[in-house]
């Protein structure tokens, strides 16, 4: 069997989501460091954005990228889906954020599925690593 | 509300009985807010908070059986509610839930090497979020045999019952084909006793049953450590690593290995790793930057220059500008006589560095080296003008008494030295009195 390396570069690669956001009826914009993505829906999202930059009934243009970072030391490439959504509901959530769940419209849907895919991959594979090291 | 499966209805029975809490400074509560209510757990038995203090107060206050936490309270509080929740419920069921942003391999690990249960991936899906709770309850609330066997000698041993967990543990073996979990578990009991021996013994055993057994591994390097068995420890170190992804906190030890069997291609391994990366954990720097001055002494050693030097120049990167580290290799290159690399070396790092007294004192010890004595000794009282330390004093000492200074001025250096530190009154005098 070949030496294995003690760390691999692989083992400290991070994936990364980024959404930005257009709001259609209010023409305004939201950078993506501004927005959290809590929860992946099979066509929607539940998002953590700054307070009134949008409301209930609102359409909006989302701009979702996932890469991994380092991406020197992933062969898996960045990947960009963009989906006009209708926000469903709006919460509040502390002085200056708001959860909203989003409905996508119109949005690629193969693309959107092989996200969740890799999403609930990536889940199954961090339980297994757990698995090992507890069994 | 969707109708439950049987297996469910079971287990959303048994969590009638039990408490939540969700620690989540940021997002995630409604998520979790709305899975807990599908299981029907009401929500008087579960509590919300917000802030770090809140979370570490409350686990104490409501003695919650289930921790769902976000990593943004920060490691060591994440790691303290569970310390507190295992503490508070030594005979109870309870799990921790770690929902994180972060999802390198490598946290995970490190978090399964904490006893954390689950690490939540954000972001999630619900369907995830359902999946890995019910398991994970599931394994809680209805263990197997051989679990709940192996949980009772876990609650003696917390109790402080070593014998009877002894004796569970004896008898979690007879209860599962492949008992490698119940013999790390009596091989960590005799690690605490201090019988490495019979530790091994145990590891051993447990990797028959299955070779690849993560405490088993670590359970023996660690034992083999003890012993000063390098070699061996070495060996199963080798052994762990082709097969799991080593925790961020054990990584210090595998270099110290590599090191101590002079695996020095290792260490430079580990340099080219996790130089690579944006973010390097500082125990680790340092673990690795020492191990590359030894790496760098090696090749000195063996008039293998070049090799020495590239090895230096790693540590150098590798120390993140940490004087300590910086000041081992500038005595390397001063003991091995490389004075332009100390020079280009010097040159490299900053000034804060440069003007330290640990690599001032290295730049006096090089000009002693090199015979300017009178020149290192005025570098040093003028040193000492500005900055007290023994070290400096002894050296002024020594170099006073080899100059052959004047016996007044040697006993005043001395006088000033034991004022200034009364525990090396000693150590100073006897330097003193090494005049010819």
């Amino acid at each position: 069997m070949p030496k294995a390396e003690w760390i691999q570069t692989q083992d400290f690669v991070e994936t990364l989501f980024q959404v930005s956001l257009k709001n259609t009826s209010t023409r305004s914009s939201v950078e993506s460091t501004e927005i959290e993505i809590i929860e992946l829906r099979e066509a929607g999202m539940v998002l953590k954005l700054p307070k009134r930059v949008a409301a209930s009934g609102h359409i909006v243009m989302l701009r979702i990228l996932r890469k991994k970072a380092p991406q020197s030391h992933s062969s898996v490439q960045p990947l960009e889906i963009t989906v006009t959504a209708k926000i469903s509901t709006i919460e509040e959530h502390g002085a200056n954020s708001n959860i909203a769940t989003v409905q996508f419209y119109q949005y690629n849907e193969n693309i959107w599925l092989a996200l969740l895919k890799e999403c609930s991959d990536r889940q199954n594979k961090a339980s297994e690593l757990i698995k090992k090291i507890q069994e | 509300m969707e109708e439950l499966t049987p297996e469910v209805k079971k287990l959303t029975d048994a969590f009638k009985e039990l408490r939540f809490l969700i620690a989540d400074p940021s997002s995630s509560r409604k998520s979790f807010r709305a899975l807990l209510s599908e299981l029907r757990v009401r929500p008087n038995q579960i509590t919300i908070a917000e802030m770090a203090s809140d979370a570490q107060e409350l686990t104490d206050k409501i003695r919650p059986h289930v921790i769902i936490a976000e990593s943004t309270l920060g490691v060591q509080v994440c790691l303290e509610l569970l310390r507190k929740q295992t503490e508070n419920l030594p005979t109870e069921p309870h799990a921790f839930f770690l929902v994180s942003t972060q999802n390198s391999n490598s946290l995970v690990t490190s978090a399964a090497d904490e006893n954390i249960d689950a690490v939540l991936l954000k972001p999630f899906t619900y369907g995830s979020i359902r999946d890995r709770l019910l398991e994970v309850m599931t394994q809680k609330l209805f263990p197997s045999p051989y679990t709940s066997t192996l949980r009772l000698g876990r609650e003696a041993l917390l109790a402080g019952d070593r014998k009877k967990a002894l004796q569970e543990f004896e008898r979690a073996k007879t209860l599962d084909a492949a008992p490698a979990l119940a013999c790390a578990q009596l091989g960590e009991i005799f690690q605490q006793d201090g019988d490495q021996e019979a530790a091994i013994q145990q590891f051993q055993e447990g990797l028959k049953f299955n070779d690849k057994h993560f405490r088993c591994l670590i359970g023996i390097v660690e034992s083999h450590t003890t012993l000063k068995d390098h070699v061996s420890a070495y060996r199963f170190a080798r052994q762990l690593v082709q097969h799991h992804t080593i925790p961020l906190k054990r990584i210090p030890e595998m270099i110290r290995l590599s090191v101590l069997n002079q695996q020095f291609e290792d260490v430079v391994g580990f340099y080219e790793t996790t130089t690579s990366l944006e973010t390097l954990d500082e125990t680790l720097s340092i673990y690795l930057s020492a191990g590359l001055v030894i790496c760098g002494l090696y090749f000195l050693r063996r008039k293998d220059t070049p090799s020495a030097i590239s090895a230096f120049r790693k540590a150098e990167i590798a120390a993140k500008q940490q004087p300590r580290i910086l000041k081992r290799i500038l005595e390397a290159l001063i003991s091995a006589g490389l004075e332009s690399e100390m020079k280009a070396f010097l040159s490299r790092v900053p000034d804060e560095v440069r003007n330290s007294v640990e690599i001032r004192i290295a730049q006096i010890e090089s000009l002693e080296k090199s015979g300017s004595i009178p020149k290192a000794l005025e570098e040093t009282l003028g040193m000492l003008n500005s900055s007290k330390s023994d070290k400096l004093y002894e050296i002024a000492i020594r170099l006073s008494v080899k100059l052959g200074r004047k016996e007044s001025l040697v006993e005043d250096l001395v006088w000033r030295a034991g004022e200034a530190f009364p525990d090396k009154r000693d150590v100073f005098s006897s330097l003193a009195a090494r005049r010819p």
